[in-house]
């Protein structure tokens, strides 16, 4: 079958990244849209307290919308007040929502993900 | 094909696909008459039952794989349909039988066409049941399809196969509807222009300044769909820009589909005009239907939403816009663009009118762009621009001529010319790979 290669869209991660990855998030899965490379996290438990408590989740570990990386939501958390939800946009045919929040980049992709979600937490 | 469509199926092909499919049917073969290929396809069937199959990627025939008999154009070895049924399964896509027959003008199956090729669907559909299987049959201009049914499995006619690219080629299934002369002025536009345009089907995201110009004017041209996206009502400052709003559509405030509505169907009582009275990502279904989709939204971020779900459903996407903006003591200045986003071609970020600095800048402020001064005119003329662009898309009627697909507008000058960036983007897209055509495929990691 005829493909089109475009080494734009070659993004691997290392292994021992999702490795650490899963032992947060176990149900882990890669696809990619414009040119970015996203990591779907099924049911992903979110800090105690959070309303709902389990949503999926993308991150999206490069460069987007001037963050140095994004996670976005399901859906909002809605017992958490002063998060400033900046995110309502479409990606791999689902809608989601982020908020604002900058980290620094260089992190490996636990560390990442686990920085998004400190706002979250009480 | 005399079959009455059951299920309305569209088919989209790249136009790289197509020439692929082409290019490979009409090389000579040692002992075959002609050249049989597969297409592999995904497909997704829409929540009002109208079947969506697009076009992944094209298998030839091994030359090896054709067995001698002098009674057929081409006869194929069981291995060569083993080989397309084993793609498909590890693809997880339907598959279509090609074959051309090389002569101009809409092709019909032939009696060996007609006693083989359902037997092979069914073949290639026992391995794939979930998914839309079928043959296509291409002449040098034209193409017909059949598909079986996912219902009862019979074969039924497709309604439409595009032949995405630049010119959209809509092959409709089906004859001319009625006779006026109303068309008669732009009958210079191609002997099927007013054909199509009764059949396309074209989306128009943000029904404001220049999205109220574009849907009167597709009106006149006679387009026979018509699909709006807008949840706004009218407000007092529309009425300055929103052509066919009244003041009493602010006063009742009454939605922009309704001016819409009224607009279109007064033009043009025969268009089925469809009203989405949300985001289209809250009804993301109606924009997959659409044949061609014209974005006429105001934010960066709502752009590259339209043309990523446009290019994963292989959608034309036409995105006009304007600003109105001041450098200091220096008189305002109005400018603006039309861009047509052709799936495979360079995107709206190829062509660097989409940047991640644009778009940081407005998530910064939160998606809020704010009341920007916004007046008639230049929204008519970008409008107009784009109309214009979406009709040699779809009739040719320029004949192939290389027309701009990014014009920049001056608004103070009242020039339109071809932006220079055009001029340095990449010939294929960096951003929208053909590999993730259809619904979206997760691979666990």
């Amino acid at each position: 079958m005829a493909r089109h290669h475009n080494p734009v869209f070659d993004m691997d991660f290392e292994k021992d990244q999702i490795a650490e990855l899963k032992l947060i998030a176990p149900d882990l899965s890669v696809a990619q849209e414009g040119g970015f490379t996203f990591i779907h996290i099924t049911n992903l438990c979110m800090p105690e307290g959070c309303t709902p408590q389990v949503v999926n989740a993308l991150l999206c570990p490069e460069p987007r919308d001037g963050y140095s990386s994004r996670l976005f939501l399901s859906e909002q958390i809605s017992n958490r007040s002063g998060l400033n939800w900046n995110g309502n946009i479409r990606v791999l045919e689902k809608n989601w929502y982020a908020i604002s929040w900058q980290t620094q980049p260089g992190h490996r992709l636990a560390e990442m993900l686990i920085l998004h979600l400190k706002p979250f937490r009480l | 094909m005399n079959e009455k469509p059951k299920q309305d199926v569209a088919i989209r092909i790249p136009q790289v696909i197509h020439q692929q499919m082409l290019d490979d049917l009409l090389r000579p073969h040692a002992f075959a008459y002609e050249r049989v290929g597969f297409l592999h396809t995904k497909s997704k069937v829409l929540l009002n039952g109208k079947i969506i199959v697009l076009a992944v990627g094209y298998k030839a025939v091994d030359d090896n794989n054709y067995l001698e008999d002098e009674y057929v154009g081409a006869k194929i070895n069981s291995n060569a349909i083993r080989i397309a049924m084993e793609n498909s399964l590890r693809s997880q896509c339907g598959c279509f039988h090609v074959h051309l027959h090389d002569h101009l003008g809409t092709p019909t199956p032939s009696k060996v066409d007609r006693r083989e090729l359902p037997g092979i669907v069914e073949s290639l559909a026992n391995v794939a049941p979930t998914q839309i299987n079928g043959y296509l049959i291409l002449s040098s201009d034209s193409v017909i399809a059949q598909v079986q049914s996912l219902e009862d499995q019979q074969l039924i006619d497709v309604n439409l196969v595009a032949i995405v690219g630049d010119p959209l080629k809509m092959n409709y299934n089906g004859r001319k509807r009625h006779v006026t002369n109303v068309y008669d002025r732009q009958s210079f536009l191609g002997r099927n222009s007013q054909f199509i345009f009764e059949n396309v089907r074209v989306g128009i995201i943000g029904y404001g300044g220049g999205g109220s110009h574009v849907g009167m004017q597709l009106a006149h041209l006679g387009v026979g769909n018509i699909v709006i996206f807008d949840n706004d009502i009218v407000e007092d400052t529309n009425l300055n820009r929103l052509v066919g709003a009244w003041e009493s559509d602010s006063k009742d405030k009454n939605l922009k589909t309704e001016v819409a509505k009224r607009v279109i169907t007064n033009a043009s009582p025969n268009t089925n005009v469809v009203l989405v009275n949300k985001r289209w990502q809250d009804d993301p279904e109606q924009l997959h239907a659409c044949d061609v989709i014209i974005g006429c939204v105001d934010s960066y971020v709502e752009r590259q939403q339209a043309e990523s779900e446009s290019r994963r459903y292989l959608i034309p996407y036409i995105d006009i816009g304007m600003d109105v903006y001041k450098v200091d003591e220096a008189p305002y200045s109005i400018s603006g663009q039309v861009i047509l986003s052709l799936p495979g071609k360079p995107c709206l970020s190829c062509l660097g009118f989409l940047t991640e600095q644009k778009l940081a800048k407005e998530a910064a402020r939160y998606g809020n762009i704010g009341g920007r001064p916004q007046v008639v005119w230049p929204n008519g003329v970008l409008a107009s621009t784009a109309v214009g662009m979406f009709v040699n898309l779809i009739t040719n009627w320029t004949g192939g001529e290389k027309v701009p697909r990014y014009l920049m507008y001056d608004g103070n000058s009242g020039l339109i010319q071809e932006h220079p960036r055009a001029l340095f983007a990449p010939p294929e897209c960096r951003h929208y790979s053909l590999d993730n055509i259809g619904p979206p495929v997760f691979i666990a990691l």
